[in-house]
Parts: structure tokens; C-alpha cells; sequence
């Protein structure tokens, strides 16, 4: 039997140890091996000769169950475009990833949707598998807006408690947040505050510019690694 | 089909409880000619006992019937009446014999007619060479084919012979079949000036009535949902449903009436021409009755569970437990008696669920934090849901009746209510092999006994007792005692739940149906032409119905007690949205709002007299004692504190008590309550009186207060809450001495209310029309709650406004408004207003209505109509929204029939949606019930007792005949008479 294996991606030499911490402590959570995988050049590099389609086949094996990819820093368009292609939770470690990498706190930007909510349902049962917790903040913007608000004195409870119950239904117990604004300008900060180690977030795969928002901000200003969880298909196989 | 098989299926369609059975009587009852009808006495009777309701129908007259039966009523549950004379009487059995309901009596010019009819057709027959002879009977004319001693009826089970016989004769004459001469009766009647004449046939005879069998059932359906029994639930017997001669049998009829495709329809006839599909066909005549009849009560004996009738247009069904949005459904689901609140968790324990027991009005928690007590729940059954099992409930809208079914192949069945009859009473009966009953009562951490003692903070609390039984089925019966301020006894609970048992589920399932077949006969909107939005519109209803008690006080909490939102606090949600309902269709219920407000009327003046002015101030937020409850702080969606103004600010609460005083003596004139709604509009006058400034130029204002529009704090002058006490002040006036009267008349006419002439339009506000001028049509999609969309800085400095506001006044004082204001305030608010508040949609509905403009009228009044079944507001979890309810009810009544009561008198004036094919509505004014019925171009109303309405913008006084009164819509858009 072949046993799970998850991929750590970086460049040539070895890689970062935040990097392999985090794909350690995703291993052992899901009784998986890591395999060091060694492109050409950066990761961010998709030209001629950079090894990006070799890759993302090779990711795309029946064994393998994620993927840890080194992230540099900087722009983030070449990660989104990665990720979108890659059928499998890609998580991105910042070259600030401390080592040992310990997940105790995962939080978890959501906009109350069912698709959103459910993608990151099996990540959230399994942080809790380790003892982690969970904290879902419930960005209030744009379609996330109510449409009614009779009694501020009552309503925001009501409504707050009832946003738990619901992300309780999917997630399991979860820790919910509140904040009016977008999740792009909201969700950093909120991590730093409450000491998050991991972001997870579920995404559409659409990597085009003016879409995945939310993902592209976080992705860019997070300290601390970052999971996407594919809510679709993958928009085009290697 | 074999005949075995056939019977199979047969007795599988009537191996159920049925709850009303209609029956046939000559033929199908008894036998024909009759021997006695002993054993059939015997088991009606029983039926009667364990409530089953009975209609029989006949040709014959009640005094015959009554004669064989020899039946009298002794307080049974279920009712006996006869609907004789081919429809055109209706008879109810009482404990001295039958006494009659209604007649139709023939008009001098119809029995003219029906003569004139008869003859022609008797001659034309003559003249094929047929001898016949006419009888005159009741509404009808009888043509008797074969006249004469010559031949002898058969037994009915010979209709064959019969038939043959009379064949025999008309074929000798040329005439084809007995259709033929249908169609001669047919169109003498029509030349003899009888539109709408019946006619019809039991093969001997040829009749022209004004009613048949039809009418019978029309009737007959119509009584039965007066007594809460749908279609669904009643069993049609007869013995002549198939053809015979070419012509419908005459059993036929009673299957020719809207909703009887519903019924079960068997026949114990011979039928030689087959039965009509659909038609049950189990022949062996009056013993297959008998025995019928006698399944009936062995299955009521055996405890079985009563089916709901799934009417689409009358139940909720939900299939599943739904973690995401479980709570929302059992608030909708909930059961609710005026007195008690029961959610409708599922029967075991679900970890996604938020049942519980609330008692109205009785409350937990001190001043400030007053919240609706919980008490222990009646319904729950031990053990837990096993994920992924089969489960289903079924909320019956038209009697209050829960049913639910958990579990795949040997499932456990039940049915639940709360008792609109004896309110505080709650009831249970559940079945299946694998059902593990539990103790009656669950309390939350204190596990399961048969009574439960809940106190709260006040020295009262509740105490439920229940007990149970099991044979075969579950029986449970909890009762609630409960008081604010004492603490109410055990023993009395106990007695009462001890004397639900002896009763008996089906009595008491019996009287709950009745209680319900009563609201609604006095409240259900019928809207023919949008199948979705009746359902919506009976939920709201339902809830309504539900929510508030019709004896001593009501303090009827903004989400009713369904759940515990706003912690069952009072708003003017009550006054201004719910009451106007209550006082149009059950003024008990309304007279007990009135009773709660003027009985903390002491309260409201030491208020006052705490900010050092006159009058009673009433509180935004009520409850026992009737001092504020407002929370002073609150968390926004961040979880920041907020100050909440409120309590402080929005005073028009004071003015709308009032108005709902009004409001329900304009409906009633129940002049029991003179002095309360007197005294109430005295006091709140006085407020208004003290309460405001006057400038230097003699001006009144009222500052510093909040407006329905809750974006704007602490501004001067709105113009609702001005005109409002204007209004107050005017209509206290005839209420106090003259020196009083005169300084209310002279405030009334000195404040300012911001109203521009030139424009037609009112300023919200002194100032907004200075803030900035964001359209919030233009920024978002509406309804939205625009102060957390853009901030409540933002909003509070912009012409952003929550709700009807100024528009309001159009809704509740329109003879306050300036001439003809409504549109021009509707163009230029409607933009701006961004629905945040579940009450904005309702109140816009009947705007737009009332401004002509149907489309949009229809499109707020179907979202209004379905903010808690969809939850639109998130929040429907913590109960549903009453006063948003309540405002589907306004939008019809008020906005699409323009109806509103004056000093005891009705005004319509009508302008019916293009989609809607009818809407009929029903009210009560000033004692007398009247049902106004709208259809494109045609206006009726019928009423109960000679009133005067007035109708069209006009106001055109229009006395209601006896038989109603029909008008039409002119070329000129004006109401004439359809005549």
C-alpha cells in the first residue's frame, strides 16, 4: 500500500525549516510522509526551465494529499496561479514560519456562505483533531451585509448567536468573530491579535487579476502559513 | 384488476381515521324502504362522543330524518347536522332535536320560475307522449317520471330495475336516455329566467331546484371547516356516484364542490354504471356503512393518531433536520395558545436544536433585564436523533396541530398542539414499537419528572404538571399555571391536567380544531392567483392567531412567545402593527392589548412625572411592570458597546399606544372600553402637552427624540412624532374639560410638522434635507441594513432612512396629512429608505396600494410576507417577527382592499392586483361580521346584519343587502351596482 505523502516544495538547495516544520506537522496529523521536492528555481519562477509543470503533475498523483510550498515573499500572483492549478489544500509558508511549527490556534475568514463554510470544513475537524482551536471571523461586508437590523439593542446578538449555531453546524465547535469590513483588510491583523498560526481559507481557483481578493491580500501581508482548500475543480490539469 | 385485489385497495383507502364523515341517507344510511335505524343511532352516537363530526345529506326533509334517527346530542364533542332539501337547508342536531342553522327560501319570482320550469318541461315531455307528474317541494320541482300507483320503487339496491323501468317508458316515447330530458329541463329553466338552475336525477324523478346536492356539499365542507376539519380529514359516503340513464348519479354532487377531491368518497351502492374515478367502490349498502362507521370508533378506542390533512395551502411540511437553519424552523413550527410558546425542536434531543417552553408575558430576570421565562417542555420524547434518520414535521396552519414522524421502518408517529381552547394546556399523543416515552416534562438540567416548579424573580413563576398514559399510543397532557407576581399553585395544574385526561385526546383534539375553525373563519385571507403567496399570508396569520390570549391582559411580545428575541419584550410593534389585526378580527384579543397598556398606565405616569412633565409617557420597551426595559447599552455586529438612545428618545410610542386605543374603538365600539382607551388618550395628551417647547413665535416643537426612522438620534421635530401628538392631542380632546380641550387644541394647532405645501412634502426632520443626499436605491440592493453597510456616523448625516417614517403617517393618520401628500412624500422617501427594519415592506405594500401603484405594492407585500420563512432577517431563530407579520394583514386590508373602520363604519376602496383572479377578507365591525370579496371589476360584501359601508376614494355610503351587495367598476373608476 502506497502510504499519503505530502509534498514540500521549494527551490534548489535545502529548504527553509519553517517550511518543513509546517509540512512535518501536517504529516503527522494526517498520518502522511513529507517528500522534499527541489524545483529548478523558485517557486515563483513559472518561465521556461523552472519545472512548474513537472510539478504540479507530480502533485497531482493519487498519493499525494497536499502540498507546502516555500514563499518567498513579495508579489503573489505566481502562487495563486500554482495553486489554482493544483487539485489538493496548498499551504504557503512565509520565510517567517517559525521552527518547530505548532498548530494551537487556526483561524478561519468567512463570509457565512455554505460553499466557503464547507471547504474548510475538513481542515477544521482535523486542527481540532490536534488540540487546535478554531476561530472563524465572520467578515460583515458587502453580500455579507444584513438586509434587516430592527433593534441594534437585540438584532447583532441574535444574529451572532445564530452565525455560531450555523458555522457550529458545519465546522464543529468554533470560536466566531465579528468584524464589520472586508476580510482582506481585516483578516491579518485579526490573526496577529489572537496569536493565530495558521489561515485557512477556501477558494474558488480563479486566479485571474481582480478575483481571489481576499486570498491575494492575505496571502501577501500573512506572517503566518496559509492553507487554501479548493472549492471547485481545478481549472486545468497539467 | 381482480375483485380481490379491488377490494384490497379499497379497504387500504379507508383504513384511517377520518375526522367528519358526510353521508347520504336514503339508501346509504338506512335502507330503503327503512327498517329502523337502531344499530345506526348506536355507533353515530359513539362517533359523536369520541368527536367525530357527521353531516348527512338529503333530499328529505329534517323532520323525516329525525323521526327514523331519533337522536339527541348530550355534550358530545363532535356535531350532527342534517343539510336537507337537496342543500337547501342546514339543520344542527342540539339536545331537543334538530334545530335548524340556515334556509334558503325561494323568492316569489323564483318559485314562479321553478313553476314556470317544471310545466314547460313536464309539457314538452307530454308532447313526446311521456305521462309525468309534477310535485312542488321545497326550492325545487319534482318531475316524476314514473307517475302513478301502477309501479312500486324498488329496494334502492335494485337501481337497475328502476332504471330499466323508466327507460322502458321514455324509449317507447323516442326518448333517448334520462340525459335527454336533463337537457330539456335544462333549457326551460333557461327560458323560464332560471340561470343557475340544478337540475338533476335519482332516475325516477327529474328536479329544478335552486340547490341540489352540490349546495348540500358546499354547505357541508363549509360547516366542517368552521369546525377546523379540511377537506383532507372527511370521508364522503353514498351509493349512487356512478352514471345511471346517462346522468350523474345523484350522489355525484357532493363530489362537484371545490376541495372535495380531497375527501375519501366511497360508495356502498350497487352502481351499474361504475363509480367516477377516485370513488371507492365497496357496495353492501347500509351494513357496509354500519360497519364503517364501526371501524371508526374501534380505531379512536385503539388510540390511533388522527392525520393531518396536507393541504398545501395549509401546512408546513419539513423534511429533515437541517443543522444550518433548524432553529429558524422551529420557530416557524411553533406552537403558540396565547398563553404558551412551544418551539418544535424535534422530538429527541438534536445538538443543532433550540427548543423550549416560554410562557407569554410572564417573566424572568429583574427590572431591566426582564426576559420571558422558560419552562420545562411537554413534548419531548427520551433519546437522541441518530444522524441521517428519516424525520419530517408537519405544521397544520388551520388547527394548530404539529405532527411528526422520526425514524425509517418502524418510525414513531405524533401529534402535537397547544390548546387555543384551554390555553396553557398542551397535548401529545404519540405511537411506534420503538417509542420510549420518558417522563412527561423535561426541564433543562434538572432531567425529567411530572411537575416542575419555575420561579422567577418576582414572587410568581410557573408550575406544570402532566401526566401520561400509555395503552397501545402515548397520551400526555401538561398544564401551565402561571402568574407574574404570585406564585400559582400545583395543585391547580395538577387538577387541570388530571381533568385533560379524563377528556380524552379526542375531545380535546376536537375543541382545538373548533377554537381554530373559529379564528379563522373570522380571519383567513383567500387569495386566488398566487398559490405561494396564501401559504405565506396563512403562516403570518397562523402566528398571529397564535400569540395573544382574548381574556384579561395581553402583553404580546415582539416575536410573540416563539422564541426569545427581544426577550418577549412589548414595542409598538403591538400597538400599531399587531392590534389593528386583532381589533378587525377577534376583538377579545385586541381589547386585552388595550387592558395591558391601560393597566401600567401608573407606570407611564410616573415616568412622566420622573421627567418632570404631565401625562403618562408609556415606554418604548415594556414588559410586567410597565416602567422602561430599554437596555441602555448594547454590542454592534463587532461586539463594541453602543449607547442605545431609545428608551431615552423614541417617544411616539406614546402617540401609538394611543392610536391603537383608537384604532380598536373605531373597529369595535365596544363601549365596555370607553373609559380605558378615554383615559389612555387623556394621559398621553397631557404628555404631549407638557412635553413640548414653544418659541418665541408661539411654535411648538418636540426636540430631541428618535423618529420610526431609528438612523437619526436626537433630532428636533420629526415630523412623524409631531403629527402624531397633534393627532393625540385632537382626539383627546373630547375627553377632557373644556380649559383642557382648548390648550390641546391650541398645541395641536402650533406644532410645527415640517410640512411644505408647495412641495406636498414633508421634512423627516428639521434639518434633513440638508444632510447629504445619498439615494440608497442608487448605492445598494434594498432591503439592506444600510448603518452597518455604510456606518452609522455615515448614515446619521445622510438622507438615509430605515423605515416609513414620514410615510407612516399615511399609513396610520392619513386624515393628518396634507392633501393628497402620499405620492409626492413616496417618490421622494421610498428611494431613500433602505428597509432595514422587518417592518418596512408591510407598510410600503400598503402604500404603494393606496397610491395606485400595484406592482410595487405586491413586491414589497410578497417580501414582507416572507421575512421569517426565509429567514431574511438571520434572525428568525430567536422567533418570528409578529409585527412583520402583522403588516402582510395591513397590506392586504389596508392597502389592497383600502378598508379601515370609523366610528363602527367600513370604508373600502378596493384596487385588486391583475395577477389575483379573487381575494376575499373578512372583518368585524362594531359587532357584525362582514366579508368583503374582491374579483377583477366586482366588489361584494356580505355581512351578518344590516350595515352601511362606504366605498371607492369617494366614500359612498352603500347599505349591505340581505343577499349582499354586488357592485362593479364603472368606465369612470367608480363603484355602481352590478344589478
Amino acid at each position: 500500500m502506497t502510504r499519503r505523502r505530502i509534498l514540500a516544495v521549494g527551490g534548489p538547495g535545502p529548504l527553509p525549516e519553517g517550511l518543513m516544520s509546517v509540512a512535518a506537522a501536517l504529516a503527522v496529523t494526517l498520518h502522511a510522509g513529507v517528500q522534499q521536492c527541489n524545483l529548478p528555481t523558485s517557486p515563483a519562477d513559472d518561465g521556461p526551465g523552472s519545472g512548474r509543470e513537472d510539478f504540479v503533475r507530480a502533485a497531482g498523483a493519487d498519493d499525494v494529499i497536499g502540498v507546502v510550498v516555500d514563499q518567498p515573499g513579495g508579489a503573489v500572483d505566481w502562487a495563486l496561479h500554482l495553486a489554482a492549478a493544483i487539485d489538493r489544500p496548498v499551504v504557503f509558508a512565509p520565510r517567517a514560519t517559525t521552527s518547530p511549527f505548532t498548530l494551537r490556534r487556526v483561524l478561519v475568514p468567512l463570509d457565512g456562505s455554505a460553499r466557503a463554510t464547507e471547504a474548510v470544513s475538513q481542515a477544521t475537524s482535523l486542527a481540532r483533531e490536534v488540540g487546535a482551536d478554531v476561530i472563524v471571523l465572520h467578515c460583515v461586508h458587502g453580500a455579507s451585509v444584513p438586509r434587516f437590523e430592527d433593534h441594534p439593542q437585540y438584532d447583532p446578538g441574535d444574529w451572532t448567536r445564530e452565525l455560531a449555531a450555523r458555522y457550529t453546524a458545519t465546522l464543529g465547535e468554533a470560536r466566531v468573530e465579528v468584524r464589520v469590513g472586508r476580510a482582506e483588510d481585516l483578516a491579518v491583523d485579526f490573526g496577529n491579535a489572537i496569536g493565530a498560526d495558521l489561515v485557512v481559507l477556501g477558494w474558488n481557483r480563479q486566479p485571474a487579476p481582480g478575483r481571489a481578493r481576499t486570498v491575494r491580500a492575505i496571502l501577501e501581508h500573512s506572517k503566518v502559513p496559509v492553507m487554501l482548500l479548493p472549492k471547485g475543480r481545478a481549472r486545468q490539469r497539467p | 384488476m381482480t375483485s380481490l385485489r379491488h377490494r384490497e385497495e379499497v379497504v387500504a383507502g379507508l383504513a384511517r381515521r377520518f375526522e367528519a364523515i358526510v353521508f347520504d341517507w336514503d339508501g346509504t344510511a338506512v335502507p330503503t324502504p327503512p327498517t329502523g335505524a337502531r344499530d345506526l343511532r348506536r355507533v353515530l352516537r359513539l362517533l359523536l362522543r369520541r368527536g367525530v363530526h357527521l353531516v348527512i345529506v338529503t333530499g328529505m326533509s329534517a323532520g323525516q330524518i329525525d323521526r327514523q334517527l331519533r337522536l339527541r346530542r348530550r355534550g358530545e364533542p363532535g356535531e350532527l347536522v342534517f343539510l336537507t332539501d337537496g342543500g337547501s337547508e342546514a339543520v344542527a342536531l342540539g339536545p331537543a332535536g334538530p334545530l335548524q342553522i340556515s334556509r334558503r327560501r325561494a323568492t316569489a319570482d323564483e318559485d314562479a320560475a321553478l313553476d314556470r320550469a317544471s310545466e314547460a318541461t313536464a309539457t314538452a315531455l307530454r308532447a313526446r307522449g311521456l305521462t309525468v307528474a309534477v310535485a312542488s317541494r321545497l326550492n325545487r320541482r319534482t318531475i316524476d317520471l314514473l307517475p302513478g300507483s301502477a309501479f312500486t320503487d324498488p329496494p334502492r339496491a335494485s337501481v337497475a330495475t328502476l332504471a330499466d323501468a323508466v327507460l322502458e317508458r321514455t324509449s317507447a316515447c323516442g326518448i333517448r336516455d334520462l340525459a335527454e330530458i336533463v337537457e330539456v329541463a335544462g333549457s326551460c329553466s333557461l327560458a323560464a329566467g332560471l340561470a343557475h338552475a340544478r337540475i338533476s336525477s335519482d332516475v325516477r324523478h327529474i328536479e329544478i331546484g335552486l340547490t341540489d346536492t352540490r349546495d348540500a356539499a358546499d354547505a357541508a365542507f363549509s360547516h366542517l371547516g368552521r369546525l377546523g376539519i379540511g377537506p383532507g380529514s372527511v370521508l364522503i359516503a353514498g351509493e349512487r356516484f356512478g352514471p345511471v340513464g346517462g346522468v350523474p348519479g345523484s350522489d355525484a354532487g357532493l363530489l362537484g364542490v371545490a376541495g372535495a377531491e380531497r375527501a375519501v368518497a366511497v360508495s356502498v351502492g350497487v352502481e351499474p354504471g361504475g363509480v367516477p374515478h377516485g370513488v371507492l367502490h365497496l357496495g353492501g349498502g347500509p351494513e357496509a356503512l354500519l360497519e364503517l362507521l364501526w371501524s371508526q370508533v374501534d380505531r379512536r378506542d385503539r388510540r390511533e393518531l388522527p392525520m393531518i390533512d396536507r393541504d398545501p395551502a395549509w401546512t408546513l411540511v419539513l423534511e429533515g433536520v437541517d443543522p444550518r437553519r433548524e432553529r429558524a424552523h422551529e420557530s416557524l413550527l411553533a406552537l403558540s395558545d396565547g398563553r404558551i410558546g412551544t418551539r418544535a425542536a424535534p422530538l429527541r434531543f438534536h445538538p443543532a436544536e433550540d427548543g423550549g417552553v416560554r410562557i407569554a408575558a410572564v417573566y424572568a430576570g429583574g427590572a431591566g433585564g426582564e426576559a420571558l421565562l422558560e419552562a420545562p417542555a411537554w413534548r419531548r420524547l427520551a433519546g437522541r436523533m441518530v444522524p441521517g434518520e428519516p424525520h419530517e414535521r408537519v405544521l397544520d396552519l388551520r388547527t394548530g396541530v404539529l405532527g411528526e414522524r422520526v425514524g425509517g421502518e418502524q418510525p414513531v408517529d405524533t401529534i402535537a398542539f397547544s390548546s387555543l381552547a384551554q390555553p396553557g394546556l398542551a397535548v401529545l399523543r404519540a405511537s411506534g414499537p420503538r417509542l420510549r416515552a420518558g417522563a412527561p416534562l423535561a426541564t433543562s438540567g434538572r432531567g425529567r419528572r411530572a411537575e416542575a416548579w419555575h420561579p422567577n424573580d418576582a414572587g410568581g413563576g410557573v408550575a406544570a404538571a402532566a401526566r401520561q398514559s400509555r395503552r397501545g399510543s402515548l397520551d400526555r397532557f401538561a398544564v401551565y399555571a402561571a402568574s407574574q407576581h404570585h406564585r400559582p399553585r400545583m395543585d391547580t395544574a395538577r387538577r387541570r391536567a388530571a381533568a385533560a385526561q379524563s377528556h380524552g385526546f379526542d375531545r380535546l383534539l376536537c375543541e382545538q380544531r373548533a377554537a381554530w375553525g373559529a379564528r379563522w373563519q373570522a380571519a383567513d385571507i383567500r387569495i386566488v392567483g398566487d398559490d405561494e403567496l396564501q401559504l405565506a399570508v396563512r403562516v403570518a396569520l397562523y402566528h398571529l392567531i397564535g400569540a395573544v390570549r382574548d381574556r384579561g391582559e395581553a402583553a404580546v411580545g415582539a416575536r410573540g412567545a416563539t422564541g426569545d428575541g427581544y426577550r418577549g419584550h412589548v414595542f409598538w410593534d403591538t400597538d400599531v402593527f399587531v392590534l389593528p389585526f386583532l381589533a378587525a378580527t377577534w376583538p377579545g384579543a385586541a381589547r386585552a392589548i388595550v387592558r395591558y397598556r391601560h393597566r401600567r398606565l401608573a407606570s407611564a405616569r410616573a415616568e412622566a412625572a420622573a421627567l418632570g412633565r404631565a401625562g403618562a409617557r408609556f415606554p418604548w420597551e415594556s414588559a410586567a411592570s410597565g416602567f422602561d426595559v430599554t437596555p441602555l447599552v448594547g454590542l454592534d455586529r463587532s461586539g463594541q458597546p453602543m449607547r442605545i438612545e431609545n428608551g431615552a428618545m423614541e417617544e411616539h410610542i406614546v402617540a401609538d399606544v394611543a392610536w391603537a386605543a383608537a384604532t380598536y374603538a373605531h373597529w369595535t365600539r365596544d363601549r365596555g372600553m370607553d373609559g380605558a382607551v378615554a383615559e389612555i388618550l387623556r394621559e398621553t395628551a397631557r404628555w404631549w402637552a407638557s412635553r413640548v417647547r414653544t418659541d418665541g413665535e408661539g411654535k411648538a416643537h418636540i426636540d430631541h427624540v428618535i423618529g420610526p426612522d431609528e438612523y437619526h438620534v436626537g433630532v428636533d421635530d420629526n415630523a412623524f412624532t409631531n403629527v402624531m401628538a397633534r393627532w393625540n392631542l385632537r382626539a383627546a380632546r373630547k375627553h377632557v374639560g373644556t380649559a383642557e380641550a382648548a390648550q390641546f387644541a391650541a398645541i395641536a394647532e402650533a406644532l410645527v410638522d415640517g410640512y411644505d405645501a408647495a412641495t406636498r412634502r414633508y421634512e423627516q426632520f428639521a434639518g434633513f434635507f440638508d444632510l447629504e443626499p445619498i439615494v440608497i436605491a442608487e448605492l445598494a440592493t434594498r432591503p439592506i441594513a444600510a448603518e452597518i453597510l455604510l456606518g452609522r456616523d455615515t448614515v446619521s448625516g445622510a438622507q438615509v432612512v430605515k423605515q416609513a417614517d414620514v410615510l407612516m403617517l399615511h399609513h396610520l393618520v392619513p386624515d393628518e396629512t396634507g392633501p393628497e401628500s402620499l405620492t409626492p412624500n413616496l417618490d421622494y422617501y421610498e428611494p431613500r429608505t433602505a428597509h432595514g427594519s422587518s417592518l418596512s415592506p408591510g407598510v410600503h405594500a400598503a402604500l404603494n396600494a393606496r397610491a395606485g401603484r400595484i406592482d410595487n405594492a405586491l413586491s414589497d407585500l410578497r417580501l414582507a410576507a416572507r421575512i421569517d420563512l426565509d429567514d431574511l432577517t438571520d434572525t428568525t431563530a430567536a422567533g418570528v417577527h409578529l409585527a412583520a407579520m402583522a403588516s402582510t394583514w395591513q397590506a392586504i386590508v389596508g392597502g389592497i382592499c383600502g378598508m379601515r373602520a370609523w366610528d363602527g363604519e367600513l370604508q373600502i376602496d378596493p384596487a385588486l392586483p391583475a395577477p389575483w383572479r379573487s381575494l376575499a377578507v373578512p372583518v368585524e365591525v362594531a359587532g357584525c361580521s362582514v366579508r368583503v370579496c374582491l374579483e377583477p371589476g366586482h366588489l361584494r360584501v356580505e355581512s351578518t346584519r344590516r350595515v352601511t359601508v362606504r366605498v371607492g376614494a369617494a366614500l359612498k355610503p352603500h347599505r349591505v343587502p340581505p343577499g349582499g351587495l354586488h357592485l362593479r367598476r364603472s368606465s369612470r373608476g367608480e363603484w355602481v351596482s352590478a344589478r
